[in-house]
């Protein structure tokens, strides 16, 4: 029995390419996400860019016995011309930190710093990069930032993206970035962390608490909180009480903030916009306040102004400034855009549709003067919309990334870390456990790459053979058979089997005695293996594909409902024609039902276009799409990519229509994104999903799908995620680990 | 150019000929008197080759043992759009070309060239020589195709008939087809070139002729094939790639006949294309299929409706997550712009929900907004309502009570015959509206609640539980229908103010309000034909983009002469000119038979009131009506006719009864409506309208609607039972 480690706590480095002496977003952020690590239970180092000039923001930090701030100008570790290090300094440090003491993580933001620790690769696999500054659409990214980020990506253990917008972004731009993104939304406090009034008196409560008819002498007080610049429209708001007062409508502005940009554009911008703030009637300047004073002031007034040029629409991150009057429960006046629809609902009342219109601007601060219960029923829905936003929130979502990522594993007593070989030709399914087995704390992994499933260069595999405790042959292939007949004493060997090796000659060649274990995907292909091979049953363990959980949990686009998803068309076994049936059976009881299938197509395939009975195939199924009315206009290909993820917010039903399968990661994938999964009965599938989702005729499938409630409201769906739970990447990494010291027990 | 004549042009003269690889064929005696044949293997002034699917294979000549300088004639048995470049190429490497000749036999080009022995020709000269014999017969097809097609449509604007309808709607067929297969070729070629198996098959003719870089080439070699393996990034491999696979899988078949209507291309939702496929081709582009179809499909217009992303195959373009769906788009309108078909944007999505395609929105030909352009008013989807209404007291306003959130809503009332039951989904799907006259259910789709209607319908919306009725309502406000909403929101999110584009009216014990009177109704139609009807819309925006002078513009279907055919009778000149001047929809053409030589019915003064008011005037002489032969005289009477106009529509006014001014809007409203050919009011007194189609396949101008008894006639005010 191996004997269990003491419990380990993640060891976070952080560094931000940010100067914490001005308190800002990016400020902010490497404050709470500090914070935030130390909460969830990891041990923090934060590298300071800047010399320190001020403790406005550090002082909380200090205060935590897990967190260790290194001011590395003051303390002497780096020197620098002026007040702040560059990149490459900053990185020198970090390395310097993590010599003395490995990290688990390395957390850092800024694009500059970043890619110097990308190139330096010090932190590779390691490292937990959140990047605000890049472009921000497909087209500004150019192919030498695609190049960069796709290194960033390759280098990174996690991406970290404000926004799922950002998340979408990455995934589709930068080749490498799906499966290693993780939302890390902005965290503001909660409102009853009790801010003081700006006196100091008694903590102020939300301005909702006793919402009162504004009488008609008492001006509806406006707040504005932030930077003044043009396109944040902060001239035109100082016009809002002169506009008001025309329309009969008394409001007064109060504007936060120290700020005032320079406008290239404009050379006169800037002393307009401080005679605005200073010598308008019914403007009242606050000047620059300290965080928790200034949402203390906030908390006191009746309407948050958080109203924008129509240019800033297509920002791809949220306001921390509408999270924060959204914690206080301030009714906010903001651009309707689909990132504000989605945080406050699209029938959230106080939403600019034009923008661009002052006049808007003052119908609706009209209605909020004249309509108390209007503010009272913003305020509320602001509010509730802000909850996932707080310190809390923000622990809680970090524990769980931590866990992902820095999982606690028992692990033998050895002096030595244990090396891990993985030889494979493919990694495509093994990305996942490779990742995990590079966190393992005490584990060292290679790889032996084959060029081809039967080439290889024999020194290499030798050397590396003569290194390796552990030798994961991924594919049961002539990687298999060369491991097993070089098997040293002692060391282990395990082979993970697919499905086409079953076919394949060389599996007699595979020493059956040199293999502790042979893993296969679902029990009916154990039982395949067993039989082909007459290899230990007990031996043949079964551990399913990996789906990560926390990856596809993403809410579902509308319209999701009437949407099929098909993952792989090609080749013909995997059911095209079957999937079809489903469409014609499903749209002639409701015609807008649709099919999505996200897939190489069969031309994009040499070994399958150059075989007749596979064109013939396709052909017939595209002249069928073609000419039936049923399923004309009715079929989407999508390309094929790894943001299958994000693709599955757009599908409601996830069919599996092959022939024959192994696994079949997709439906489970679908499962995971809040799917139902509709299977055909191949040989097997009921071994790997539950009968209720297996179906023996387009018929039935058919009527599975159009019979059914709304997805999210189908009562199966506690089920589907109790099923696939089993799936999860910590349920299957937990076996893929423990094989690795230890034989699984068989359980099919 | 005849074998003999080539041969003599190269300056080969008659002398001892041997036969390489021929297959079946006995070439010796198609080179001309003069030339004896001798055995391989003696020399020889000429060797003679034939290659060809049904002759020697192509491979054969790399195992002709020749001796160097030796000149070769290889007759190819392909037609030179189908040369099989690479194999060619590779085969005939061991040889130096000097001439490509064509023959006169248009299967057969010809190769004139010279044996150099030891595979140190090259493929690369030849890969170049035979891709241009390609080329260029790919070319002259095209161009060939593409004169047809002009030819055609010249047709077309002339005669305006189905038959040189159907003639154009072929020559496009065999357009695209050509277009395809030389892009095709254009593709293969250029895949072929970049090919691993051409790149190494070219090294290693390469180290053939330069051992020494041996080494060197084998590692490039062994580098370009380990490429050709690694992804989709991978060059295109002259083995598996088939560039004409994409064209097969998404190209459309050309509407058989057709009716001479443009041709749309349209990414949007479905609602769009049902209003426009009431006027127009629509053809339908998925996110897979656009840039393909667009390079290759004849169409008149690209639009693209914003409201695309809100349902349908391109569901999320324009906002974050719909990324490759803004890619597609791109690819599109580089299509588009490639094939010279104009784009159009309309804008009909709110701002906020297209930001993420505002620059691409941009590189459109045609920018419009909801306020400069929409797509009209369907007439032919309110074929149910063209029927009189009924009378008030028995036709109340339709009601809609919202419903419970999962079910459906209730819309109670509508025309005689009621109830109706409005069904509602999903956002993105159509509104239902079903009932209606004592014949039983029909479906109105929302999108015929008429787009600016204006006054003719009211919806009115009852307080109830609304949770689900914001997007049914929005569905319905969003086609553009006025709706009278009466107040008591309570409960719902709409409490603080109506939805864009409804008027709140008052209490709900208003009862209902007026219900309007057939005229009323009838004129509100009319001014929707005349101004915003879809057949208006698609020509306006045909002529914003350019397509000034196409023969499929929907305002050619509204062109109508009117044929004065007043019979020896002294016509009464004023009457017919005021009536034809008063029309609210103006006759393009008035063509006026004179059957008495001498004394035209109607005076030249009269017709030149017709003239400058812009309505082009043609007098045609005809006999007059011979004792028997009514038929052949009024067959010599629509030949004529037909001859001279170009009008869709032809009335002939027989009669000199004044003509009431909306006839020819009426009656054209009432085809558009039934898709018919022939026309007329509900009054049996005045003409009837029908299509030159018509004219010429029946042989007759019917002067009245009782000539036309038992064929179907589509008349406004009454539905008419065979529109389809």
């Amino acid at each position: 029995m191996t004997q269990v480690n003491r419990r380990h706590r993640p060891r976070a480095l952080v560094y931000g390419d940010v100067n914490l002496n001005i308190i800002d977003g990016s400020a902010i952020w490497a404050v709470s996400i500090v914070e935030a690590l130390a909460g969830a239970g990891a041990e923090v180092t934060f590298v300071l860019k800047a010399r320190v000039r001020t403790e406005r923001l550090l002082e909380p930090l200090r205060r935590l016995p897990s967190v260790r701030i290194v001011a590395a100008l003051d303390e002497g570790l780096a020197t620098a011309r002026g007040d702040t290090m560059s990149p490459a300094t900053a990185i020198s440090v970090l390395r310097t930190l993590d010599a003395e003491q490995r990290h688990d993580l390395v957390v850092m933001r800024g694009l500059r710093a970043v890619s110097a620790a990308v190139e330096s690769t010090s932190f590779n696999g390691r490292l937990w990069a959140y990047l605000t500054d890049i472009p921000q659409h497909p087209s500004a990214i150019d192919p030498a930032m695609t190049e960069q980020l796709a290194q960033i990506a390759q280098a990174s253990r996690v991406l970290l993206c404000q926004t799922s917008e950002l998340r979408s972004l990455l995934e589709f731009a930068v080749p490498g970035a799906a499966g290693r993104c993780l939302l890390w939304p902005p965290v503001v406090p909660p409102a009853d962390a009790a801010p003081s009034a700006p006196d100091g008196s008694a903590p102020v409560q939300s301005a909702l608490a006793d919402p009162q008819p504004n009488p008609s002498d008492r001006p509806l007080q406006l707040v504005y909180s932030g930077k003044f610049a043009p396109l944040w429209n902060t001239l035109a708001m100082t016009a809002l009480p002169g506009l008001c007062s025309r329309a009969g409508i008394n409001v007064t502005v109060h504007m936060i903030g120290d700020k005032i940009h320079d406008d290239p554009a404009d050379a006169t911008f800037a002393t307009r916009m401080r005679t605005a703030l200073t010598d308008t009637p019914g403007v009242h300047w606050h000047g620059g306040l300290p965080r928790a004073e200034a949402l203390a002031l906030m908390a006191t007034m009746d309407v948050s102004l958080s109203w924008r040029d129509p240019l800033l629409d297509d920002s791809l991150e949220i306001s921390t400034k509408v999270l924060e009057a959204g914690t206080l429960g301030l009714p906010i006046v903001l651009n309707r855009t689909l990132m504000h629809e989605d945080l406050l609902g699209p029938e959230y009342p106080l939403f600019l549709d034009t923008p661009g219109e002052v006049d808007e601007v003052v119908a609706c601060l009209g209605r909020l003067a004249l309509e108390p219960t209007l503010r009272q029923r913003a305020g509320v829905i602001a509010e509730r919309a802000t909850a996932e936003f707080t310190m809390a929130a923000a622990v809680a979502r970090m524990r769980g990334y931590l866990a992902l990522c820095t999982p606690e594993v028992p692990q033998p007593s050895r002096a030595q870390p244990l090396r891990v070989l993985i030889a494979s030709h493919d990694l495509k399914f093994f990305t996942r456990a490779l990742d995990h087995y590079r966190s393992l704390p005490g584990v060292v992994v290679r790889l032996d790459h084959w060029s081809t499933l039967t080439r290889h260069d024999p020194e290499q595999s030798r050397r590396l053979n003569d290194w390796a405790d552990v030798v994961i042959a991924e594919w049961a292939g002539p990687n298999a058979v060369w491991y097993s007949r070089h098997r040293r004493p002692g060391q282990r060997l395990i082979v993970r089997l697919h499905r086409f090796e079953l076919g394949a000659r060389w599996l007699d060649d595979i020493d059956a005695g040199a293999v502790d274990q042979c893993i296969c995907v679902n029990a009916h292909y154990a039982e395949l293996t067993a039989q082909r091979t007459g290899w230990d049953r007990s031996r043949i363990v079964v551990v399913p594909n990996i789906v990560d959980l926390v990856q596809f949990n993403r809410p579902k686009h509308a319209g999701a409902d009437l949407r099929l998803g098909l993952i792989g068309a090609a080749p013909a076994r995997k059911g095209l024609h079957r999937a079809l049936d489903v469409l014609t059976e499903v749209r002639r009881i409701d015609p807008r039902y649709r099919l999505l299938i996200k897939s190489r197509l069969p031309w994009e395939l040499w070994w399958v276009w150059k075989r007749p009975e596979e064109r013939a195939y396709f052909e017939e199924a595209f002249e069928r799409i073609r000419q039936s009315a049923e399923l004309a206009d009715a079929v989407t290909f999508d390309p094929y990519g790894a943001d299958v993820a994000d693709w599955l917010r757009r599908v409601g039903w996830v069919l599996s229509t092959s022939d024959d399968e192994s696994f079949h990661l997709a439906p489970a994938e679908g499962m995971a994104s809040g799917a139902l999964p509709v299977v055909w009965d191949w040989p097997g599938a009921r071994t790997v999903y539950d009968d209720a989702w297996v179906h023996g005729d387009v018929a039935s499938m058919a009527a599975a799908i159009a019979g059914a409630p709304r997805v999210a409201d189908d009562p199966r769906i506690p089920l589907v995620r109790q099923q696939v739970a089993a799936f999860d990447a910590p349920v299957v990494l937990q076996s893929l680990t423990e094989v690795l010291t230890e034989n699984l027990p068989r359980r099919w | 150019m005849r074998i003999v004549a080539a041969l003599a042009a190269a300056g080969v003269t008659p002398g001892r000929v041997v036969c390489g690889p021929c297959g079946s064929i006995d070439p010796v005696p198609a080179l001309g008197p003069g030339w004896q044949e001798v055995s391989p293997g003696e020399p020889a002034d000429l060797a003679v080759c034939v290659v060809g699917p049904r002759d020697a294979d192509p491979a054969a000549l790399a195992a002709v043992d020749l001796p160097p300088g030796q000149r070769v004639l290889i007759l190819l048995g392909w037609a030179p759009a189908d040369l099989p470049v690479a194999q060619l190429a590779a085969a005939l490497s061991g040889f130096t070309v000097s001439a490509i000749q064509r023959t006169a036999y248009p299967r057969l080009p010809l190769l004139l060239c010279t044996a150099q022995g030891g595979g140190q020709g090259g493929q690369g000269s030849w890969f170049a020589a035979l891709a241009g014999i390609r080329m260029d017969a790919a070319a002259a097809a095209l161009a060939q195709a593409s004169a047809a097609r002009a030819h055609a449509e010249s047709q077309l604007a002339r005669h305006g008939d189905a038959d040189t309808a159907a003639a154009l709607a072929r020559t496009e067929a065999a357009l695209t087809e050509q277009r395809a297969l030389t892009r095709a070729a254009a593709m293969r070629v250029d895949a072929i070139e970049r090919s691993a198996a051409w790149q190494v098959g070219d090294l290693l003719v390469g180290v053939a002729r330069r051992p020494r870089s041996a080494p060197a080439a084998v590692s490039r070699a062994a580098a370009i094939w380990r490429r050709r393996r690694s992804g989709p990034a991978a060059p295109a491999d002259a083995d598996g790639i088939d560039p004409l696979a994409p064209i097969r899988a998404w190209s459309r078949r050309a509407p058989a006949g057709g009716r001479g209507a443009p041709r749309i291309a349209l990414i949007g939702p479905p609602r769009t294309r049902e209003i426009l496929a009431s006027t127009a081709e629509v053809l339908v582009l998925a996110p897979h299929d656009a840039a393909v179809l667009l390079a290759g499909e004849p169409v008149d217009l690209l639009l693209i409706d914003t409201e695309a992303g809100s349902a349908g195959a391109w569901s999320g373009l324009g906002t974050p997550t719909g990324l490759d769906r803004a890619e597609s788009l791109a690819a599109a309108l580089t299509a588009a712009r490639g094939a010279g078909v104009p784009s159009v944007v309309w804008r009909s999505a709110p701002r906020y929900r297209t930001l993420t395609i505002g620059s691409l929105l941009g590189r459109a030909d045609l920018d419009l907004s909801p306020r400069q352009w929409h797509p009209g008013t369907a007439l032919p989807l309110l074929a149910p309502l063209t029927g009189p209404l009924p009378p008030a007291d028995r036709w109340p306003l339709a009601q809609f009570t919202g419903g419970p959130a999962d079910g459906p809503a209730q819309f109670t009332g509508g025309p005689a015959g009621g109830p109706a039951q409005f069904t509602g989904g999903p956002a993105d799907g159509p509104a239902q509206f079903t009932g209606g006259p004592a014949g039983g259910p029909q479906t109105l789709p929302s999108v015929a609640w008429g787009l600016p209607l204006r006054s003719a319908l009211r919806i009115r919306l009852l307080a109830g539980d609304l949770a689900r009725t914001p997007s049914l309502l929005g569905d319905v406000l969003a086609a553009g229908a006025a709706a009278d909403v009466v107040g008591g929101w309570s409960g719902t999110r709409w409490a603080d103010r109506p939805p864009p584009g409804a008027r709140e009216v008052g209490s709900t014990d208003d009862g209902f309000g007026p219900v309007l009177d057939d005229q009323t109704w009838l004129a509100a139609v009319r001014e929707i034909w005349q101004d915003s009807s879809t057949p208006v819309m698609l020509d306006d925006v045909l002529e914003m983009v350019g397509a000034d002078g196409s023969p499929r513009r929907p305002a050619r279907k509204r062109r109508v002469t009117v044929i004065l055919d007043p019979g020896t009778e002294q016509a009464v000149a004023g009457s017919a000119v005021t009536s034809i001047l008063q029309q609210r929809h103006r006759p393009a053409e008035v063509i006026v038979i004179d059957r008495a030589a001498d004394q035209p019915a109607i005076s030249d003064r009269a017709l030149s009131e017709i003239s400058w008011a812009g309505i082009t005037v043609t007098r045609l002489s005809l006999p007059g009506p011979d004792g028997g032969d009514h038929g052949g005289a009024e067959a010599e009477l629509v030949h004529r006719v037909l001859l001279h106009t170009r009008s869709h529509w032809l009335t002939r006014w027989h009669s000199t009864t004044p003509v009431a001014a909306s006839v020819l809007c009426d009656c054209l409203i009432a085809a558009e409506i039934g898709h018919a050919e022939l026309a007329a009011t509900t009054d049996p007194r005045t003409p009837v309208l029908v299509t030159a189609g018509w004219a010429a396949a029946s042989a007759t101008l019917p002067a009245s609607q009782r000539a036309v008894a038992g064929a179907p006639v589509a008349r406004l005010g009454r539905p008419n039972p065979d529109h389809r």
